[in-house]
């Protein structure tokens, strides 16, 4: 049983690193009015930086929600499966891509005049995905337009 | 000039306006750039972003510029260089688009949009659709050309929009940069720009979650292409007729993913296929074009068969109702029986209770009936057909009850309560017939009452939610439930329930009506609080202008004597009404005066002692402070006389007036500062 609607999940743990360093693309962000993130269509800024929101929310069915289910601040309630993706590598490889290159543009040719969080990150060789763990997630289960959740699972995510 | 038609090339109207795979999302005017490695050389293909950088970037041309930024790993820091001129490309003349136009269609639509006269897309009735005639023919241009170009490396390098680096060397990582060759005024353009390390070579992901649904000689794939976004725009779909031996691709034209660029975390691309009959397994799959011209590996196939539209025929059902049994009746037309399998019944008690088979083997295509020998006392019924690909479709439910009269069972262990806005919660156990509909809830505020039904609908679940007026002097307000079954047989009325309003009126005040005073105590009478829930009296007294709580008396008294007075003093009462909430209400305060007639008690512990060797019979008393204490003496049995007095804080006196051998007589009284006095003591006597 799936209850369908917009799915939320809370601020996570997780840390984006890089290898060698330990270089955290996100802690000098952005180090100038030019170095920030520009590759992102408009529906994924909202995911924010670092993308922690970064979130796709799969379904098998086409059922949608009725005024009914709203006047009664009830879920609809069919069977089938919701999948939740947690994709915050993908969008933060490439913010690092993004990043980098715009870094090499500026300072590619005149490397140590490059500021500090700009040097360590043209320094790193390549992106290193998060580290492998148990990620602790709560994702909570709102009607449009509702303040209170209908329900909620806390669950690991095995990364 | 080429004119082009809508068949020809009516999927290429679908395509979003800015169709470049994978390039920036940002708004600003800029070349978008895209590089791919190949081991020994780099491919870069990049694109304007808006028809103005187009028709610029094919006046001026593009520069192409490369900076060696690390090698064999390590920043490039000895170079301090400035960047290598690679190439300037520009999109060719139009003599030199003229052998591959005449034998690539996507060539010659490139080649139109670049060096056409006009640009008009016609349908095919060489009409001019008014949808297509809003369209801006310069961004028709812009459009069909860059479509063009991500279909065709050959059209992109003969648009100038593609170049191959083959001078990289082992070791060395690039940043590449793509602009229009001159500026164009007051109108910035981005340059183009990628990072790459020519070692690393990416391999092109396969489609996956690729889905098909079958109808009558149609198939439609969907797959997920979120992750694909941008590494293609093209997708290649092929199917198989002969069980998965050999492909090809049913459309001529590729499949443009029309929201490519445009990620939405959402996005899944659908495509739906014509096929020549039903009920014959075909396959698919698909795979992926980069802008490159790179084809990505296939996707897992997937199969099904079509089916008729006529097996799509939903039997209409009834459900017939004899003594004990129901007869579940359908109709199906003959012209069908051959494009199904047949017939199963499913039943459940209610439509929210899950279905289950009551045919143990399939029923066969001319079947029109069932028999439910042993019904349950509500069913729903409905009716699966099985077609000849195994697909079930099912009809609506039916409802079938056997004859009913009786009633469900009146509900019981009802519970509730009220909250202090007035919100009553109500909660029962949930009867058990199987054939429950509802329930129905009264309310009355006396058990006496007759009682009048709340609910408007009967509720389903056993709970109810009323709203009541607490600011009333009912204390009390009573429920009754009664269940309904499926035909409206009614239960009789639960026992009332009793529930207590949230107490947040206070009691009525009470009354002080009479104070009696007199020498020794006060009387307090008053009319009780109206209040029946009232439960006791609080009685206060005034004195110094300070209250203490002097009786606690039970609901019922209606006066009090205060004794613990003091003649001549005046005192406050007030009485206070507590209720069985803890809510009080006060009285006003009464004054009162106890009485005085000026006398007070006797001295009673008179007591005499003679000192012989100062002459001297000694008196002494106890008694409260007073004013002063008066000496009453006399000598045998003459009258008693005022012989002396002491201070009213001296309870003793020694009297040397006397002689040896005589019988004195003695008595004391007190002077009280107010004037009062108290009676003479008892005399006694002492011979000296």
């Amino acid at each position: 049983m799936v209850r369908l609607g917009k799915a939320m999940a809370s601020q996570s743990p997780l840390q984006v690193t890089l290898r060698r360093d330990n270089y955290n693309i996100y802690s000098y962000y952005p180090a100038s009015n030019y170095f920030k993130i520009t590759w992102r269509s408009e529906d994924e800024r909202a995911i924010g930086i670092p993308p922690l929101k970064a979130i796709r929310v799969k379904e098998d069915s086409k059922a949608t929600l009725t005024k009914a289910n709203w006047d009664i601040s009830q879920p609809l309630v069919i069977d089938g499966y919701l999948e939740l993706q947690y994709i915050m590598s993908y969008f933060s490889y490439n913010d690092y891509r993004d990043l980098l290159t715009k870094a090499f543009n500026i300072y590619g040719a005149n490397y140590s005049s490059a500021p500090s969080g700009i040097k360590r990150l043209l320094q790193t060789t390549a992106y290193q995905y998060i580290y492998g763990g148990q990620y602790g997630i709560k994702v909570s289960y709102y009607l449009p337009g509702a303040t209170r959740a209908q329900s909620t699972v806390t669950t690991y995510i095995n990364y | 000039m080429f004119k082009f038609n809508w068949f020809t090339i009516g999927l290429l109207l679908c395509i979003s306006i800015f169709p470049q795979v994978g390039f920036s999302q940002n708004n600003k005017a800029q070349v978008a750039l895209l590089v791919r490695s190949y081991q020994d050389s780099v491919i870069l293909r990049w694109a304007p972003n808006n028809p103005i950088v187009w028709k610029h970037g094919n006046n001026v041309g593009y520069t192409i510029e490369r900076i060696r930024v690390r090698l064999n790993g390590d920043l490039d820091t000895l170079s301090g260089k400035t960047p290598i001129l690679l190439a300037m490309r520009k999109a060719w003349p139009l003599d030199d688009w003229e052998p591959i136009a005449t034998k690539d269609r996507l060539a010659a639509i490139a080649a139109q949009s670049l060096y056409g006269d006009s640009f008009v897309v016609s349908d095919q009735k060489g009409e001019t659709s008014s949808i297509k005639n809003q369209i801006d023919e310069q961004q028709n241009r812009f459009s069909f050309s860059l479509m063009c170009a991500d279909q065709s490396p050959i059209v992109a390098t003969a648009m100038g929009l593609r170049f191959t680096d083959a001078t990289i060397k082992k070791g060395e990582e690039y940043l590449y940069r793509v602009y229009v060759t001159d500026t164009l005024a007051n109108y910035p353009i981005d340059t183009g720009m990628v990072f790459i390390n020519p070692a690393v070579i990416n391999k092109l992901p396969k489609p996956d979650s690729v889905k098909i649904e079958f109808g009558d000689k149609t198939a439609v794939l969907n797959w997920e292409t979120f992750y694909l976004t941008r590494i293609y725009n093209n997708y290649s779909i092929e199917r198989s007729d002969d069980g998965g031996k050999t492909y090809f691709q049913p459309n001529s034209v590729q499949y443009i993913d029309i929201d490519q660029g445009k990620s939405n975390l959402s996005s899944t691309s659908y495509y739906m296929d014509s096929i020549p009959v039903n009920y014959h397994e075909f396959y698919y799959r698909i795979r992926g074009i980069t802008p490159f011209g790179d084809f990505g590996p296939y996707s897992t196939p997937v199969s099904g068969q079509g089916y008729e539209e006529g097996g799509l025929y939903v039997p209409a059902i009834s459900a017939e109702i004899n003594d004990s049994t129901i007869r579940v009746v359908w109709d199906y037309p003959e012209q069908f029986w051959d494009k199904i399998l047949g017939f199963n019944i499913l039943r459940a008690s209610s439509l929210k209770s899950p279905f289950s088979y009551l045919t143990n083997e399939m029923l066969s295509p001319k079947t029109n009936s069932f028999t439910d020998n042993n019904p349950l006392p509500v069913n729903y019924y409905k009716v699966e057909v099985i077609l000849l690909n195994g697909k079930t479709i099912a009809s609506f439910e039916a409802l079938g009850q056997l004859k009913d009269d009786t009633p469900p069972a009146p509900p019981s262990e009802i519970n509730g309560v009220i909250t202090e806005d007035g919100i009553v919660s109500i909660t029962w156990k949930n009867n058990e017939e199987p054939d429950l509909y509802g329930y129905r809830v009264y309310r009355a505020n006396n058990p006496t009452d007759e009682f009048i039904q709340v609910t408007i609908d009967a509720v389903k679940e056993p709970s109810f939610k009323d709203s009541i007026n607490i600011k009333v002097l009912n204390e009390d307000i009573y429920y009754k439930i009664m269940a309904l079954d499926n035909h409206f047989n009614p239960s009789d009325l639960s026992i009332a329930v009793k529930l207590q309003r949230p107490d947040i009126v206070p009691p009525s005040a009470p009354a002080i009506y009479e104070v009696k005073s007199f020498q020794d105590s006060i009387r307090i009478e008053w009319n009780r609080s109206s209040s029946n829930d009232v439960v006791s009296y609080l009685l206060f007294r005034e004195y110094n202008q300070e209250f203490e709580l002097i009786a606690e008396l039970d609901s019922l008294a209606s006066y009090f004597v205060d004794t613990k007075v003091v003649k001549g003093e005046t005192y406050g009462y007030y009485l206070q009404a507590k209720d069985d909430a803890g809510l009080t209400s006060e009285s006003a305060i009464i004054i009162a005066d106890v009485l005085d007639d000026g006398t007070r008690p006797s001295i009673k512990k008179l007591k005499s002692d003679i000192n012989f060797e100062e002459k001297k019979i000694i008196l002494t008393w106890q008694y409260e402070s007073v004013d002063r204490f008066l000496i009453y003496k006399s000598k045998e049995d003459s009258p008693l006389r005022l012989a002396s007095s002491v201070d009213g804080n001296q309870f003793h006196f020694a009297d040397a007036q006397i002689v040896s051998g005589n019988m004195y007589n003695y008595a004391v009284k007190a002077i009280f500062k107010n004037g009062a006095e108290s009676n003479l003591s008892k005399p006694i006597k002492v011979l000296y």
